[in-house]
């Protein structure tokens, strides 16, 4: 009986065997792989008529997904062909380089003296089209347009919303030893520096410039008067107000997410403290009130918070405070806990991390402080870097630094760790850069 | 038709912007000039600088201080004038405190207020350009505010003192190290 | 039915005989008529004369000469008829004749029967005594012979257990030996079957391995993906190795994530692959589980 047992498992586990080995599906783990930046190529765009192209967007859009950080575009030598939006594409050829995506485009003028501009973005593995697009535009908006392109690629790639059609306020000073000799500028332009259009020229310093949520005002600091005084200014029509020149320092403005009240730093009633100014109304509503120096305020994204930069524990830390509609403040409770010097803290778009400055090995770097988990990431390479402002998607961060002397405007990827972009200067030292929030049409 | 309005209104924006533009910066111009180079300080003591030595003056000072009333104040005058010439104290760095120098340097200054009162001291304070932008325009505060407090510890009412920032935003020299840094962070005192 | 025969057997050969005759007479005026009485069989084709134009006249004289000679052939066939009618109403009457003699033979017949039944009964009554005597002694003698018999059925039925039991515990041995033999063969089989897959088992490690290698070099994963993303894909393969279809079962939440998995198999296509068809049936169909933040 034991023998006939034996027997019959022996049978059924042969048969066991086989027959998973006939029926079974082979399950394999990967956990390998690297991470890098997508290589994407963007063939010139066509252009039929005569003359040169008005612009090359074919070039404006590899410029912004290279200052992305996450894409890696070729260089227009190590394209294979120069197809265009009809001819056939030669495959194979495409996927020796590597690339896994591919650009085609043409720009045309038509008889209204218009622009046509039509782009294909193609996967290069399946030869499928992913997206493409026409635009009927001014010769003016042609730079937009290619903007607007790389917001697409980028939305379609990397599933998340494109930031190149938007804008960057900063301050330029021709630095003359001379204090009297220097011209301090206010000017906007597009995301990746060109465009450049000047909002406020002085002989006397302007900081802290600040979008209004709208995109349609700028609120900054001017020395114009010998002291710091907040103003508003409109964009399109350049009018503007005064809405803070107090006794003492009147400075750090920034905007709440509904656009109607304005954070400041205020030193009227004797101390460096927060305040909120109430727009329409005028009403001014003190936030901290601590012997310390309190200032840099942010507003979180959902408009219930502020971070803000504070010495009371002996050095700048980055603390937080709640403040509800109706004004109530809660109590300020302490954010950052490591280093030594932790300042400028602004929240991301999707509030759950802040862009600060930090201090680290003597030097000033960018620094992301996670909020759920506390660690401080540090994003920048140099010393002096300071200004950090968020793209609208989160995606991207914009600061000043420093190189050979010169102050210039850095972008990179809060992902990757791809070198940063250097922006476009004309002259002069850079600094304070403030992102704009997405365009409206 | 609608294509005109739009052209003549974006043609008018354009030009209020760029008159709004360069009439704020002529405004600027016009109203802000201000002299560094200790014009104003000489506007009422014309003839009378440059007597003495900066670098004696605090142990001097030490040494006059039992003399007599009258010879007292003609002497104050005199070198209260030349400590006028003194318009910079320096600060150690990310430090609001006055070493001993700037002590001196203020006293002199404390002297001069009280003898005419109506005069106003602007209080201004620099920083060196490492840290953030906000903070330091606070921090430049609070250095002029500690110079005013010592020169309020001695009689000096708040109303005779001006008290302003420039934070890193006025640096002396544009240098990016130590020694550049030591002479940024600094109040100047003007008149 | 058959003793009905019997007894009325005159009548039903007479019957039976008038019968026949009436079929052969009808059969025997046949032969000569073919043409008219076709009997169709399934599948039997009918042939068709064509008509040739050519042939027109020749054709229709052929019908005029058929035409004439079934014509005749009719008229001879009525004369038979006719005939044939007189001989039937003659042999009717000579059946007719017939039945009646038979008939009265009959009776004579069945009244002889019954005296020779009558006989028979008494006489087999007679004999039945006889027998039941007879049968009776027969019983006794049986009945001593049956339990001799049965004496001796048992003793031979023991011996025939006896016996069974011998040949089962026979054929079970021999049951037992053919069992085991088979078991050794089937684990012979099966030791062959396991070195086999031992075997190739080994070779589907090294393919493995190789195509994970492969895979891994080319995938490329999106940069800042979140670390504890997973996603299983579902792969078939051409026996070529290259990548016919992918599907993904299970996704990692992450858009980016999933379509660089899927890349990566297509970046890697062809696929190293066994040449041995039957282990490459192992790898026709691939789950792939990219997990690499696991460790």
């Amino acid at each position: 009986m034991y023998r006939i047992k034996l027997n019959i498992l022996l049978i059924s586990y042969v048969c066991l065997l086989a027959s998973s080995q006939v029926f079974a599906v082979l399950d394999v783990e990967i956990r390998g792989g690297f991470q890098s930046a997508s290589p994407i190529a963007i063939a010139p765009f066509s252009w039929t008529q005569s003359g040169a192209i008005p612009v090359d967007i074919a070039s404006v859009i590899r410029s912004d997904l290279a200052r992305s950080g996450v894409f890696s575009p070729l260089e227009n030598n190590q394209l294979p062909e120069r197809p265009t939006m009809t001819s056939s594409i030669n495959w194979s050829r495409w996927k020796s380089t590597q690339a896994e995506n591919l650009v085609v485009g043409q720009v045309a003028r038509n008889k209204q003296g218009n622009f046509i501009v039509e782009f294909k973005l193609l996967d290069i593995y399946t030869g499928k089209t992913s997206i493409e697009y026409r635009y009927n535009v001014k010769s003016k908006h042609l730079r937009r347009v290619a903007h607007q392109i790389s917001d697409k690629i980028y939305q379609q790639l990397m599933h998340t919303k494109g930031a190149f059609d938007t804008l960057i306020a900063y301050v330029v000073v021709n630095n003359n030893i001379n204090a009297n000799k220097r011209v301090y500028t206010l000017a906007v332009a597009d995301s990746d520096g060109y465009a450049e259009q000047i909002i406020l020229r002085s002989k006397k310093p302007i900081m802290s410039p600040a979008w209004s949520p709208d995109g349609q005002k700028l609120a900054y600091v001017s020395f114009e008067k010998n002291r710091s005084v907040v103003y508003i200014q409109q964009l399109k029509s350049g009018q503007r107000k005064i809405v803070a020149q107090y006794k003492g320092i009147n400075s750090a403005p920034d905007w709440s997410p509904d656009g109607k009240r304005l954070a400041m730093t205020l030193s009227k009633d004797g101390n460096s403290e927060i305040y909120i100014l109430h727009i329409a109304s005028g009403v001014l509503q003190r936030i901290t009130n601590h012997h310390a120096i309190d200032t840099a305020a942010s507003w979180s994204p959902d408009g219930r918070s502020l971070v803000f930069t504070s010495d009371r524990a002996g050095k700048p830390q980055i603390y937080q405070i709640t403040v509800n509609q109706q004004g109530r403040v809660g109590k300020a409770k302490r954010v950052t806990y490591l280093g030594s010097y932790n300042a400028g803290a602004s929240f991301s778009p999707d509030g759950k991390s802040l862009i600060l400055v930090t201090r680290n090995k003597g030097g000033f770097r960018v620094g992301r402080l996670d909020l759920n988990t506390r660690k401080t990431q540090l994003l920048t390479l140099s010393h002096l870097d300071e200004s950090p402002t968020f793209s609208p998607n989160g995606k991207m961060v914009l600061y000043a630094t420093e190189l050979r002397g010169r102050g210039i405007l850095e972008a990179i990827s809060v992902n990757s760790n791809h070198a940063p972009q250097r922006l476009r200067v004309l002259s002069g030292d850079v600094r304070e850069p403030a992102w704009s929030p997405y365009r409206s049409r | 038709m609608y294509l005109k309005k739009i052209l003549t209104l974006f043609i008018l924006a354009i030009l209020t912007f760029l008159t709004a533009c360069t009439s704020i910066s002529d405004n600027s111009g016009d109203a802000v000039v201000e002299d560094r180079t200790g014009n104003s300080a000489e506007e009422g003591y014309e003839g009378q600088t440059g007597a003495y030595n900066d670098s004696d003056m605090g142990q001097e000072l030490g040494v006059t201080e039992s003399m007599d009333i009258d010879a007292m104040s003609a002497a104050t005058n005199a070198k209260a004038q030349s400590s006028l010439l003194v318009q910079t104290i320096y600060f150690d760095y990310d430090r609001i405190t006055i070493n001993a120098q700037g002590q001196a340097a203020l006293n002199t200054h404390a002297e001069f207020l009280s003898l005419n009162p109506d005069k106003i001291l602007v209080i201004e304070g620099h920083t060196d350009e490492q840290g953030t932008r906000e903070y330091n325009l606070a921090l430049g505060e609070r250095r002029s505010m500690s110079v005013a407090d010592f020169l309020m510890a001695s009689g000096i009412p708040r109303e005779q003192l001006e008290i302003r920032s420039y934070g890193e935003e006025n640096p002396k020299l544009l240098n990016h190290n130590e020694a550049a840094w030591q002479v940024n962070r600094r109040v100047e005192l003007l008149y | 039915m058959l003793n009905w025969i019997r007894e009325n057997s005159i009548a039903f050969t007479f019957a039976v005989f008038f019968h026949l005759l009436l079929f052969s007479l009808l059969f025997a005026s046949m032969p000569e008529d073919k043409a008219d009485n076709i009997v169709f069989k399934k599948g039997d084709i009918v042939q068709v004369t064509a008509i040739n134009m050519n042939n027109y006249m020749a054709e229709v004289n052929k019908i005029k000469q058929q035409k004439a000679t079934e014509k005749r052939q009719h008229e001879a066939l009525q004369r038979k008829k006719i005939a044939d009618k007189k001989k039937k109403k003659e042999a009717l009457k000579k059946a007719q004749q017939e039945k009646k003699r038979k008939q009265v033979e009959k009776k004579k017949a069945e009244k002889k029967k019954a005296e020779a039944k009558r006989k028979k009964e008494a006489k087999r009554k007679k004999e039945a005594k006889r027998k039941k005597e007879a049968k009776r002694k027969k019983e006794a003698k049986r009945k001593k012979a049956e339990k001799k018999k049965a004496l001796e059925a048992e003793k031979k039925r023991k011996i025939e257990k006896k016996r069974q039991a011998e040949e089962k515990r026979k054929a079970e041995k021999q049951r037992k030996a053919n069992a085991e033999h088979q078991a050794e063969l089937k684990r012979q089989s099966a030791q062959d079957e396991a070195i086999r897959e031992i075997r190739s088992k080994g070779v589907v490690k090294r393919y493995v391995a190789l195509i994970q290698q492969k895979i891994e070099r080319n995938w490329r994963q999106p940069l800042g993906s979140p670390k504890r993303l997973e996603c299983k894909i579902e792969i078939v393969l051409a026996t070529n190795g290259r990548v016919t279809s992918v599907e993904v079962i299970k996704s990692s939440g992450n858009l980016s994530f999933d379509r660089s998995v899927e890349n990566a198999v297509r970046r890697a296509s062809p696929l190293p692959v066994p040449t041995d068809l039957f282990i490459f049936k192992k790898f026709e169909v691939m789950r792939l589980l990219f997990d690499p933040g696991r460790f």
